[in-house]
């Protein structure tokens, strides 16, 4: 970290090498607003030539207040803008800035859909969230981010500003480097651009609910309905509160179906053969919007997540045994999502305990990763937020 | 490479599993392109373990190495142009676990394509990359090619069906990626092997996910007056928010082909034939193929023909899978292209590569994989004319211009290989050309996993510097 009087020497000579560059000073940290590539590009040949170290960042979703590493932050906020819509050709260019929320928003109008997940965290960026490959509620459907990139451009920690892959979804022209920036947490480049392809709406969905006594429960029930393979692209289990029902019972599934009307309409009927459907929400926009809310009344909460992440299987064999001693422990606040594979426990508090145990299951990066990041970084200047990629910071 | 050397790769996997006679080295002198190199030796590993020792002791003694599946590339991938050995994969070949909760299958990289859809069909799920070569092509091959195929408008790319891989990096090093590493959150550069062609390391292990099968089928045929009023209807079924398993166009010179061959009574007079299929859920694909027969009628179609039972649709698919062996009538042989376009660009690439024909004064036949802008444009020479040849050559070069003039890309399924190396820059700066050299040096010091492929580093410069 940089001392505030060094922080303005160093605000004055970015200024003086960079005119055009925006920057500010704000509660201990240096943030530079690159308007372009161009000024991208120079901003980190220039950090590259100093030895400063920059944190690239979009949103600065994902931290809840943990901050490690550099104070000099590099963002991409002003890099914003729809550069084009493809609409015969299903595919979307944008700069890395633009927020999810707003690229879904202006994707529905035209009945199309990148299928990442807006409703946890509206604010996030393009750029950060194909540094971190985020998928989604739907993931379970429709995979993470990084299957609907066709093509990026990036900066280099050099400085260069490189263009990979392209426009069309069957690209074999040299590597595929598109993938390059999976988990990279902007440790080897800056995103400044992307292309992604998009796929149509689904004609309809239904969301059915289900009240049941605990989470073990949710996931026999959920395991049920995942074995008869519904068209279902999510499986979700929370706490009743969470959808503001006032029930008797504390917890409560959710599954989503989608797909043509005949379908959805079909599986509907099929599936309230199965399963005690306490409530049900039909249409497509509907089916969103009460998602939507469900989120917006988890954001309000302001909760901490820990979030494990771990496959179907496990869930449905093994979890039942973690989840009974959280029970025993009092941990009401507990997240299901069968689709990915992942538990999340939500906390007013910090728990010491669980961070530490999830630390745990953090390993070091990789010798691939290390050796790219040792050449293609030789001066270290990309640098990563979140504590618990302290080792990337090691290399 | 000497005898030490022989002695070293023998103790590793075996006497057996080392050929060195004349007859085995020819026999892996080739994939399916038109290069042909000898290798000094073909090795069979049977685990990772053997080929990381394989890898270790090249660097050591510095001796080239390219990995090989079933050896249907048709760009030059697995051909070992600077001698060295060839590490053929085909031994690797077990189905380690079908999970079915996971959706997802772990297999060795010499697992052949069609024998993982058979170990699936009866569960009721399939792997959806289904190139044409899925009977002898195998898993690691698909991977490191980023095979397509002919599903791939509504399956996509094989990359899209990977989620862990097993690498042996060209130093020797193990590493697991994706799915099968450690740690959700860590720096994940699994993707970086899709389609790296066998340069970046050798995959060893893929974990794919698996696809449910679909409960049923829609086969139809529509014929239009010109191509592009074939590729245009292909534009606007997927902008209408219908995406089929298959969108395949054939022009003329092609149908002709066919039904001179197949006597299948093929509209002879059609300028370009496009083949559709959709599948889904039983009750909505008869309500799916219905609007497509709306939408090809509105675009002008001059007729259509829905295959009414399973017999119909093999017979309307022999006429796309015999395309490529009819040809032979015209002329002894073909160049096929595999340039990728937007969709909405078809019309015009097609326009183009009809008049670079004429100009050129050759026969081009056209296929395309519409529904991803994937055109296989065959030129058709005779390889006794060495003039023929020449002007097939230009031509396919206007061709690699026209594509990239239209935001399109030089290969969306072949491969670089050796085939397009030329090509690289027309269609990359020099700052994206370094930084693929450098990822490349920076794994591959000594330069010895698959030399002189995807990158035009010449025996000259095979010697990293990273």
């Amino acid at each position: 970290m940089i001392c505030l009087h060094d922080l303005y020497t160093l605000h004055e000579e970015i200024k003086q090498e960079i005119p055009a560059l925006s920057l500010e000073i704000n509660k201990g940290e240096l943030i530079v607003y690159p308007n372009n590539n161009q000024e991208m590009a120079s901003f980190i040949k220039y950090c590259n030539e100093k030895k400063i170290q920059v944190i690239p960042a979009g949103s600065r979703t994902i931290l809840d207040n943990l901050r490690h590493g550099s104070n000099i932050i590099l963002s991409t906020a002003r890099m914003n803008r729809i550069i084009e819509l493809a609409k015969e050709d299903l595919t979307v260019t944008v700069e890395s800035g633009i927020q999810i929320k707003e690229l879904t928003v202006f994707l529905k109008q035209y009945n199309f859909i990148l299928p990442v997940s807006y409703q946890d965290k509206p604010a996030s960026t393009i750029g950060g969230l194909l540094a971190r490959d985020a998928g989604g509620l739907e993931e379970y459907n429709h995979g993470a981010i990084s299957d609907y990139v066709l093509g990026l451009e990036f900066v280099a920690p050099t400085g260069e500003l490189i263009k990979t892959g392209g426009k069309t979804v069957k690209n074999v022209s040299g590597y595929d480097f598109t993938r390059f920036f999976v988990r990279s947490w902007g440790s080897l480049g800056i995103i400044t651009k992307a292309t992604f392809k998009l796929k149509p709406v689904a004609e309809e969905k239904c969301l059915l609910i289900s009240l049941c006594k605990n989470p073990i429960e949710a996931l026999e029930i959920m395991e049920k309905v995942f074995r008869q393979k519904f068209s279902a692209v999510t499986f979700l289990g929370m706490p009743t509160d969470y959808l503001g029902i006032s029930s008797g019972e504390p917890y409560v599934v959710l599954f989503v179906l989608a797909g043509s009307k005949m379908v959805v309409t079909k599986q509907t009927e099929d599936l309230s053969k199965i399963l005690k459907v306490d409530k049900q929400v039909a249409g497509r926009d509907e089916v969103d919007k009460s998602i939507e809310k469900i989120y917006a009344a988890l954001r309000s909460l302001q909760l901490i997540d820990y979030s494990l992440q771990m496959d179907r299987k496990w869930l449905f064999t093994q979890a039942a045994k973690l989840l009974s001693s959280l029970d025993n422990q009092g941990v009401k606040h507990i997240f299901i999502d069968a689709g990915r594979g992942q538990i999340e426990i939500k906390s007013k508090q910090h728990l010491p305990e669980l961070a530490d145990y999830l630390k745990q299951t953090m390993t070091a990066p990789d010798i691939l990763y290390t050796k790219l990041k040792k050449s293609l970084d030789p001066n270290h200047i990309m640098a990563v937020e979140n504590p618990w990629l302290a080792e990337v910071n090691k290399i | 490479m000497n005898s030490e050397i022989m002695g070293k790769l023998e103790k590793i996997v075996g006497r057996d599993d080392v050929l060195v006679s004349r007859l085995s080295l020819e026999m892996y002198a080739y994939d399916s392109s038109p290069f042909i190199h000898l290798p000094e030796a073909v090795v069979f590993p049977k685990s990772t373990a053997e080929v990381s020792e394989i890898m270790k002791l090249a660097n050591k003694h510095n001796f080239k190495v390219v990995p090989r599946g079933a050896g249907t590339c048709l760009s030059g991938g697995a051909v070992p142009i600077y001698g060295g050995i060839v590490m053929a994969l085909t031994k690797m070949d077990k189905i380690l676990d079908i999970d079915i909760v996971n959706e997802t299958a772990l297999v060795e990289s010499g697992v052949i394509n069609l024998r993982l859809q058979q170990a699936l069909d009866p569960l009721g799920y399939m792997f959806a990359p289904d190139p044409a070569s899925q009977k002898v092509a195998t898993i690691g091959g698909n991977v490191a090619e980023c095979a397509g195929g002919i599903k791939g408008v509504k399956f996509g790319v094989t990359k899209e069906h990977v989620l862990g891989m097993e690498v042996v990096l060209p130093t020797g090093e193990v590493v697991m990626l994706g799915k099968l590493a450690g740690s959700s959150l860590s720096p994940n550069l699994m993707g970086i092997f899709n389609g790296s062609e066998g340069t970046l390391g050798i995959i060893t292990r893929v974990l794919v996910k698996l696809t449910k099968k679909p409960e049923d089928v829609r086969t139809m045929m529509a014929v239009f007056a010109s191509l592009d009023k074939a590729g245009e209807t292909v534009s606007t079924i997927i902008s209408r928010g219908i995406v089929p398993t298959t969108l395949e166009i054939m022009d003329q010179t092609l149908v002709k082909a066919v039904d001179d061959f197949l006597n299948l009574g093929l509209p002879r007079n059609a300028e370009a034939l496009l083949l559709i299929e959709v599948d889904g859920h039983e009750i909505e694909v008869d309500s799916q193929i219905e609007t497509i027969v709306e939408i090809c009628l509105e675009m002008g179609a001059a007729g259509y023909k829905k295959a009414e039972n399973s017999e119909e649709r093999e017979s309307l698919w022999l006429a796309r899978r015999s395309g490529n062996g009819a040809l032979g009538r015209i002329k002894p042989a073909y160049m096929v292209q595999d340039i990728t376009v937007p969709r909405s660009k078809l019309p015009e690439m097609f326009r183009l590569i009809n008049s670079i024909g004429k100009k050129y004064s050759i026969t081009i036949a056209q296929m395309a994989h519409a529904g991803d802008g994937n055109l296989h444009p065959h030129l058709l020479y005779d390889p006794a004319d060495q003039e023929e040849y020449h002007r097939v050559e230009l031509a396919s070069e206007e061709i690699f211009k026209a594509a990239l003039d239209l935001e399109g890309c030089l290969t969306g399924e072949h491969g670089i290989g050796m085939e397009k190396l030329k090509y690289m820059s027309l269609a990359f700066s020099e700052d994206d050309l370094a930084f693929k050299s450098k990822v490349k040096k920076i794994l591959d010091p000594n330069m010895i996993l698959n030399p002189g492929k995807v990158l035009n580093f010449g025996p000259d410069t095979l010697k990293g510097d990273a």
